[in-house]
């Protein structure tokens, strides 16, 4: 009789904590916070925008006839002379790679390091990276865009991937 | 033997009314859960409308045709002189109205040389906004530079 009792105890408790382990897991998923329009817009247009953006404004750095360098055309520039320094252009005392890297790197932290977006931009060709720009952790889904731009050396790769 | 007849009446009447007050303590508690519950969902609804509203309108800034810059891929370029041309047109509330913008702040933000243009700017009272910036290329008559447009939308 007393055996009987126990082991209608213990599968009351089975049951109880069943039911308790359904309905944690149901408010888990419930109460997750779902991506909200404006996020699901904004990841859609921000890499592209961001990288069309960056690589045709203009800077401060300009030519002999007093046009201005886009980051394009110091990154050509700054790719092209890499191991020739001499060659780079000279942004008021600033070699091109130095004045794109601070450049860049300036942009981003106003923008993206500023609305908390976790990001990686990397710049190369092929298996050679020339610059990075990160601000991690890079985990989550990701929205990569990435921007083709021809040098003498080949084909340079201008990626961003966005990180949620 | 009456005693003990209304004894047991008294302990079933009190029985009863614990088991009221406990129902009635029970259905208090729900329905403070529930309307609790209600107004947090109606919040998110609202925010939700006003996200909405800021997407919808920031789209549409993106994308106005006054505003495109020639060669280059539409929604990815302001040009600041029609901005600027086109923020003496909406200075007329009509237009304003004819555009859509209402309750709206549009700003285009030069992050090379700091400048920024005013679209549209609301003065009036709000209880909450929602902003939406996303980098585009503001091109002016000096050339083009990286810039950032805002819309916040007000309630």
């Amino acid at each position: 009789m007393k055996n009987k009792a126990q082991t209608e105890a213990i599968g009351l408790a089975v049951i109880v904590i069943l039911i308790s382990l359904a309905i944690i897991f149901a408010l888990a998923f419930s109460l997750r916070e779902k991506p909200t329009i404006k996020e699901t817009y904004l990841k859609a247009q921000l890499a592209s925008n961001t990288l069309n953006a960056l690589l045709k404004t203009d800077t401060e750095c300009y030519s002999e006839s007093n046009e201005p360098y886009t980051i394009s055309q110091l990154l050509q520039n700054c790719i092209e002379n890499w191991k020739h320094p001499a060659n780079q252009i000279n942004c008021s005392g600033k070699l091109s790679c130095d004045f794109t890297k601070t450049q860049i790197g300036q942009l981003l932290s106003e923008t993206l390091t500023q609305w908390k977006k976790h990001y990686a931009l990397t710049i190369g060709i092929g298996n050679v990276t020339y610059f990075n720009f990160t601000n991690p952790p890079l985990k989550g889904s990701r929205e990569l865009e990435t921007f083709p731009l021809s040098t003498r050396k080949g084909i340079v790769l201008i990626t961003l991937e966005l990180y949620d | 033997m009456v005693v003990r007849k209304s004894t047991k009446a008294q302990i079933k009447v009190t029985e009863t009314t614990a088991i009221l007050i406990i129902f009635f303590i029970l259905l208090i508690f729900g329905l403070v859960f529930y309307s609790h519950f209600q107004k947090r969902s109606i919040k998110a609804f609202k925010d939700d409308i006003l996200e909405k509203q800021t997407v919808i309108n920031a789209i549409k800034v993106a994308f106005l045709p006054e505003l495109a810059c020639p060669n280059e891929p539409i929604g990815s370029c302001i040009d600041v002189q029609k901005m600027n041309a086109l923020n003496t047109i909406l200075k007329n509330k009509q237009n304003l109205l004819y555009y859509g913008f209402n309750k709206l702040t549009i700003k285009l933000e030069n992050k090379i040389n700091g400048k920024s243009t005013t679209l549209v700017k609301y003065d009036g009272n709000f209880t909450k906004k929602s902003t939406f910036s996303i980098p585009v290329l503001a091109k002016t008559q000096t050339g083009k530079y990286f810039a950032i447009l805002s819309i916040t939308q007000y309630d």
